[in-house]
C-alpha cells in the first residue's frame, strides 16, 4: 500500500474522481427531467387534441363568425362601389348639349371615363376643350387630335378623364 | 502495473471526456429539443384558448345574434355559395323588364379572394359580362336594375354605344369560406 501511494497520487485521482460522479450525476438529473417533461408534452398534446375537437373548423366554421363576416362584406361592398348610373346622370349634367356622345367607356377602378365624340364645328370644339380642362371634378387624362369627318362634316376626337373625387359629391 | 498506475489520470480524463461527448451532451440536445417542443405546444394551446374565448364571444354577443335572425337578408345580399342560377333568372327578368332579349353569359369566379377587411372571411368575386342593345329611354333603367338588385352587383366596366350593343362588365360576390 505504501508503494501504491507513492505511485498514485490521491490528492491528483480524487478530483478527477468526483468529477466523474458529478457527470453520473447530471446525467441522472437530466434522465430524470427529459422523461418528466416527455409526460407533460404527452398530456399537453391529448389536451389539445381534445380542444381541437371541440372547435373543428375553428372560427371560420362558426355560423356567428360568418354571419358577422357577410355583414361587414356587405358593408364593404356598399362602401365601395361606385354607381354608374350616377356617373352617367353626372357626366350628362356637365356636358354641354352641343356635344354628341359615340362611344361611353367607364372603369370603375381606374375611375375612368372615355368618350368618343362629335362637335358641330372647330368653334365648339375649342369651346369645349377649354371647358373640359377648367372642370374641376373631371380631369383631361388623354385627348387624340381632333379630325373634321368628310361624312358628316363635324369634328370628331376622344378623350378620357379621370374622375377626381368631387364629381361624386354634388 | 506501475505503467497503467501512472496512466491512470490519462485515462480518468478520457473518461471523463467520453462521458461528457457520448452522454451528457447528447442528453442536453435532446432537453433542448423537448423544450422547445413544449414551448410550441404552449403557444398553440394559448392561440386555441384565445380561438375559444373569440368564438364563445361572437356566440354571446347580441348584435350578432340579431344579424343571425335577420340572416335570411344577409344570404340575399351575400349568399355562402355562388348561387348562380339566381343570377341568371335576375338577369333574364331585367332584360324582360327593360324589353331586351337575354342571350345568357359565362360566369367567371375569380381565384383570388377579395379581403375587404383582414380579420373577416373574404368574398369571392363572380364576374360576368353583359350585352344589350340600350336606348337613352332603357339605358338608366337597365343599369338601375343591375346596381339596385338584392344580390350585390357592382358594374365595374362599361362600353356604351347609342347605335349599337353596348356592354357591361359586372360583379356579383359570395361569401368564401376560405
Amino acid at each position: 500500500m505504501e508503494s501504491w501511494r507513492n505511485i498514485i497520487p490521491l490528492g491528483l485521482i480524487a478530483p478527477f474522481l468526483i468529477i466523474i460522479l458529478i457527470e453520473y450525476g447530471i446525467g441522472y438529473g437530466l434522465n430524470f427531467y427529459t422523461q418528466r417533461l416527455n409526460q407533460q408534452i404527452s398530456e399537453l398534446e391529448a389536451k389539445l387534441k381534445q380542444k381541437e375537437e371541440g372547435i373543428k373548423g375553428g372560427l371560420e366554421a362558426n355560423e356567428a363568425f360568418k354571419v358577422f363576416s357577410q355583414a361587414v362584406n356587405i358593408v364593404e361592398i356598399l362602401k365601395s362601389k361606385q354607381s354608374l348610373s350616377f356617373v352617367i346622370q353626372r357626366f350628362n349634367e356637365l356636358m354641354p348639349k352641343f356635344l354628341t356622345i359615340k362611344e361611353f367607356d367607364y372603369d370603375a377602378d381606374t375611375w375612368k371615363i372615355g368618350i368618343s365624340a362629335t362637335v358641330p364645328s372647330w368653334q365648339d370644339y375649342f369651346r369645349f376643350h377649354k371647358y373640359v380642362t377648367s372642370l374641376e371634378v373631371l380631369e383631361l387624362a388623354e385627348f387624340t387630335p381632333p379630325s373634321l369627318s368628310e361624312n358628316n362634316n363635324l369634328i370628331e376626337f376622344s378623350m378620357v378623364f379621370l374622375l377626381k373625387p368631387a364629381f361624386y359629391q354634388q | 502495473m506501475s505503467i497503467i498506475f501512472k496512466l491512470l489520470p490519462i485515462i480518468l480524463v478520457s473518461i471523463i471526456f467520453y462521458l461528457l461527448m457520448n452522454d451528457l451532451y447528447p442528453k442536453y440536445q435532446e432537453l433542448i429539443n423537448l423544450t422547445k417542443n413544449l414551448n410550441e405546444l404552449q403557444n398553440k394551446e394559448k392561440k386555441i384558448n384565445e380561438l375559444e374565448r373569440l368564438i364563445r364571444a361572437f356566440s354571446e354577443n347580441p348584435n350578432i345574434q340579431q344579424l343571425v335572425t335577420n340572416r335570411e337578408v344577409l344570404d340575399l345580399w351575400l349568399p355562402l355559395e355562388p348561387k348562380i342560377e339566381y343570377i341568371l333568372a335576375f338577369l333574364a327578368g331585367i332584360y324582360q323588364i327593360n324589353n331586351l332579349t337575354f342571350q345568357g353569359t359565362e360566369f367567371n369566379i375569380v381565384n383570388e379572394p377579395k379581403v375587404y377587411n383582414q380579420n373577416i372571411l373574404p368574398v369571392r368575386i363572380i364576374e360576368f359580362s353583359l350585352q344589350a342593345e340600350l336606348n337613352k329611354d332603357n339605358l338608366i333603367s337597365f343599369i338601375d336594375n343591375i346596381e339596385k338588385s338584392s344580390r350585390l352587383m357592382v358594374i365595374k366596366q362599361a362600353k356604351i354605344f347609342p347605335d349599337d350593343k353596348s356592354s357591361f362588365i359586372v360583379e356579383s360576390y359570395y361569401l368564401s369560406e376560405k
